[in-house]
């Protein structure tokens, strides 16, 4: 569009131009030929004033010779010969002039024929009067023959002056022709470059808009552009900004354009910044695409990213974008990028990590899923997850796993998976499909610890359990034992020795006058017998009891059970002086009921120890050992020797007699099976004659 | 002390000797109520209900007390007690359970079906004189007894 209106405006340029010339051609030509038919006129207006000269000449001579004539006077002879002299000059300047003219030469030959025979007439005229006299010249003068010449001279010159004439008029219409071509052509030919040069000038004042509307649009632009635009040159100042540069920079237009472009760049940007400059000046054609850092007038920097052109003259157009919010982005980016590349260095230095696709093909695995599946990269990815699968779960398993993932849902499990070389090995896995925009994953992501050594633990402790179970099916059933055996000893042992007892006493009773001391003495010994036996079965029974019965932890207040039990065995104590002293509080957990038997046995052990002092002291309370608190039953009683305290706490063993002190042997092995059942420890100290004391701890009251 | 024929005690027992003991207890402490000895669960349930060797035995007259052993024969004590229990006409029968054991099986089990006493039988002949001379006393002569048709 623009070359075309170019070419228009060059062409009617060269169509005006042509056209002026062409008049100027025409005009050139007319002046000459003007001149030209000009100078013709002189000529003519020469050939005929030199035809009149020689005719007036020739009417000289014959003046000069009629005058001689009449009078012999030689002075009448002087015009003539001046004439003659005359003529012939004329006739050689008329043969000069119509040189180029064959016709007038034709004429002027003839002429001059004339003008000879009538200068040779006139001659002889002349002669005849000087030599002949008067008469003689006369004759011949009347002859007529001078007269024939002299017209015939008149006649040639006459034609001549017909045909300069007629030559003139001929060259005079020539010429007024040619000048009214001239003018034609001259009116059209400036009329049309006239009118060529309006054109040109209307186009060229178009031309003129359309630029200005497009410098218009130009600066328009330049000054909406979001882009920084600017022109620098090559002094190191910008030249133009547009007000980008000021909403982003924060400098005024002016202030950016006073001082060097380097002087708004960051130190450290500034020889990168110059270096690009000069390598894009060398190159010449080069847009480079750069990025430095420019102050803004609050003093933070802002990254821009640069496109310049280089022109010629040292200038350079460039276009700069602020991204310093891309930079932050990219920054932040990085961070996150390296925060995301340490959490995977993390995931993957501790956890098993797979990706696969939807169909469960592998497609990335880490080093510990390949130390721990014992195959190589390459021999995984590409493979089915099925390629470690061992068989050991159920269908229902593995499908319940794919719909959950499938579905879009974290699946959570411990799955065992074979190795290469056959072993197995449990992980504990979270399988995390990635979901797309379509709502549907595309990938699922696998991580899992090992837990082999975890469930092989747990599989060593289910069969631990197992044997745990049989044990203690064995034990309940050695339990159900113990217990039929006591309930029957309960009922059967017993009845024999009420018997016995009883019958003893009907013989004492009903029969006490047949039978002598000794007899009645040995009846009473079946009797103690009988019940000592019956006490020992009681006593039997209260110790399976502590094994056998179901065992509860309360919190127990034993200085309450203490002080129960204690009224119990009032009774045992009639007559006698003893100061019991039961600290408070003493709290701890346990069975309340075996606590109580604990008690039982231990506090009528010591009243029982102490049967033979003047003043029996038995003390309950509490003391820290180490950092354990201990219980403690302490008495000034009987004591007994350390040395068979290793047999105190056997069942049936007893280390005084029963005539000394009564009893079963089965109160202390009671006591401990209470205290260890309870997860306490039971021990004594004592001293013969120096009384004991019973320590035994018990699980605290909380 | 109460001593009509009409009040009858009815000692469930197996043992012959502990019948013998208790029978001589009861003497020795004069009650003489008529005792009606039943060897093992099943007759102590043909004399309350008149069946078997008591068919047609007149039921208006229960035991003023039963009492009973828990180890029989046939039938035990604990299922003797039930019995008594389920049975309209002798749900009110009061029963003193007079067994060897203390076992708590037998005090739960006893008590849950009805027991209006549980006394162990002590070794000590003594000790058992005075137990039976209680219970006599205490369910012969003070304790009424239920109404005899309800």
């Amino acid at each position: 569009m623009k070359s075309t209106l170019r070419h228009s405006l060059l062409a009617g340029f060269v169509a005006a131009l042509a056209l002026l010339g062409l008049v100027a051609g025409f005009n050139w030509h007319y002046a000459a030929r003007t001149q030209e038919t000009a100078a013709w006129v002189a000529h003519t207006h020469e050939v005929r004033d030199q035809l009149n000269k020689a005719l007036s000449s020739m009417q000289d001579v014959e003046t000069g010779e009629r005058g001689f004539v009449l009078t012999g006077i030689p002075a009448f002879l002087e015009p003539y010969h001046a004439a003659v002299e005359g003529v012939a000059a004329r006739v050689r300047s008329l043969r000069t002039l119509t040189a180029d003219n064959p016709e007038q030469r034709q004429i002027l030959d003839a002429l001059e024929l004339h003008i000879k025979r009538k200068l040779d007439h006139s001659a002889l005229v002349v002669q005849l009067r000087r030599d002949a006299g008067f008469a003689l010249a006369q004759a011949e003068v009347v002859s007529g023959r001078g007269k024939a010449a002299m017209d015939a001279v008149r006649a040639d010159i006459t034609r001549m002056d017909t045909v300069e004439d007629t030559l003139l008029m001929e060259r005079a219409a020539t010429a007024r022709r040619e000048a009214d071509t001239t003018r034609r052509l001259t009116l059209a030919g400036s009329s049309l470059s006239f009118l060529l040069l309006i054109a040109v000038f209307a186009l060229v004042l178009r031309e003129n808009r359309l630029r200005q509307r497009a410098e218009d649009e130009v600066d328009r632009f330049f000054s909406v552009a979001l882009d920084m635009l600017c022109v620098s040159s090559s002094d190191g100042y910008f030249k133009r900004l547009n007000p980008a540069f000021s909403q982003t920079l924060g400098w005024s237009n002016e202030e950016m354009l006073a001082r060097p472009y380097l002087d708004f760049i960051h130190p450290d940007d500034y020889s990168a910044t110059l270096q690009e400059v000069e390598r894009q000046i060398a190159a010449k054609k080069a847009v480079f695409n750069f990025e430095n850092r420019y102050r803004h007038k609050d003093g933070s920097w802002r990254w821009l990213s640069w496109k310049s052109v280089p022109q010629p003259g040292g200038l350079m157009y460039a276009t700069a974008r602020d991204i310093t919010e891309r930079k932050q982005v990219e920054e932040k980016l990085a961070t996150t990028t390296k925060a995301l590349a340490d959490f995977k260095a993390a995931l993957d230095a501790h956890g098993i990590i797979s990706i696969a696709d939807v169909r469960g093909k592998i497609l990335h695995v880490n080093d510990n899923f390949c130390a721990i599946s014992k195959y190589s990269r390459e021999e995984l990815l590409g493979q089915d997850h099925r390629l470690i699968n061992s068989g050991h779960h159920p269908k229902a398993f593995i499908r319940d796993l794919w719909q959950t993932i499938t579905s879009g849902r974290v699946w959570k499990g411990e799955i065992r998976n074979r190795a290469k070389d056959g072993s197995f090995y449990w992980v504990d896995t979270v399988i995390m499909p990635i979901i797309e925009a379509n709502g549907k994953p595309s990938q699922f992501i696998s991580t899992r610890s090992d837990i082999t050594e975890r469930k092989l633990a747990e599989e060593q402790v289910v069969q631990l359990d197992a044997e745990l179970h049989a044990h203690a099916a064995q034990l309940e059933a050695a339990n159900k034992e113990l217990e039929s055996f006591a309930y029957s000893v309960s009922h059967d042992l017993r009845a024999p020795l009420r018997g016995m007892d009883g019958f003893s006493q009907a013989l004492l009773e009903d029969y006490e006058g047949q039978l002598d001391a000794t007899g009645q003495d040995y009846l009473r010994r079946v009797r103690a017998g009988a019940q000592h036996m019956g006490q020992l079965i009681d006593d039997l029974l209260s110790l399976s009891l502590v094994t056998r019965s179901e065992m509860t932890l309360d919190p127990v207040n034993l200085t309450a059970l203490a002080r129960k039990v204690i009224a119990e065995l009032q009774p045992q104590q009639a007559g006698r002086a003893v100061q019991w002293e039961v600290s408070d509080p003493l709290n701890a957990r346990g069975d309340p009921r075996l606590l109580q038997l604990a008690l039982v046995n231990l506090l009528a052990n010591a009243l029982k120890f102490t049967g033979k002092c003047e003043q029996a002291r038995i003390e309950f309370g509490q003391q820290v050992q180490g950092t354990e608190p201990v219980f403690f039953v302490r008495d000034n009683g009987a004591g007994f020797d350390m040395a068979y305290a290793d047999r105190l706490f056997g069942a049936f063993q007893r280390l005084h007699t029963r005539l000394e002190f009564p009893g079963t042997g089965i109160g202390l092995a009671t006591v401990q099976r209470i205290i260890h059942r309870h997860g306490g420890r039971v021990w004594a100290e004592a001293q013969p004659g120096k009384g004991a004391t019973f320590y035994f701890t018990l699980p605290t009251a909380e | 002390m109460a001593n009509t024929k009409d009040n009858v005690i009815l000692l469930v027992e197996d043992n012959a000797d502990d019948e013998a003991l208790a029978i001589r207890a009861l003497k020795k402490n004069n009650i003489l109520n008529e005792v009606v000895v039943a060897r093992d669960g099943a007759e102590a349930l043909d004399y309350l209900f008149g069946t078997g060797a008591y068919a047609g035995r007149d039921l208006t007259t229960p035991p003023q007390v039963v009492l009973l052993d828990l180890k029989l024969p046939k039938i035990n004590g604990l299922e003797v007690l039930k019995r008594i229990r389920e049975d309209a006409r002798t749900r009110f029968q009061p029963v003193v359970v007079l067994t060897s054991s203390k076992e708590e099986q037998d005090l739960i089990g006893s008590y849950s079906l009805g027991a209006n006493s549980y006394i162990r039988k002590p070794v000590d002949f003594s000790q058992f004189a005075e137990a039976v001379r209680q219970v006599g006393l205490y369910w012969l002569v003070l304790n009424e007894a239920p109404p005899k048709q309800l």
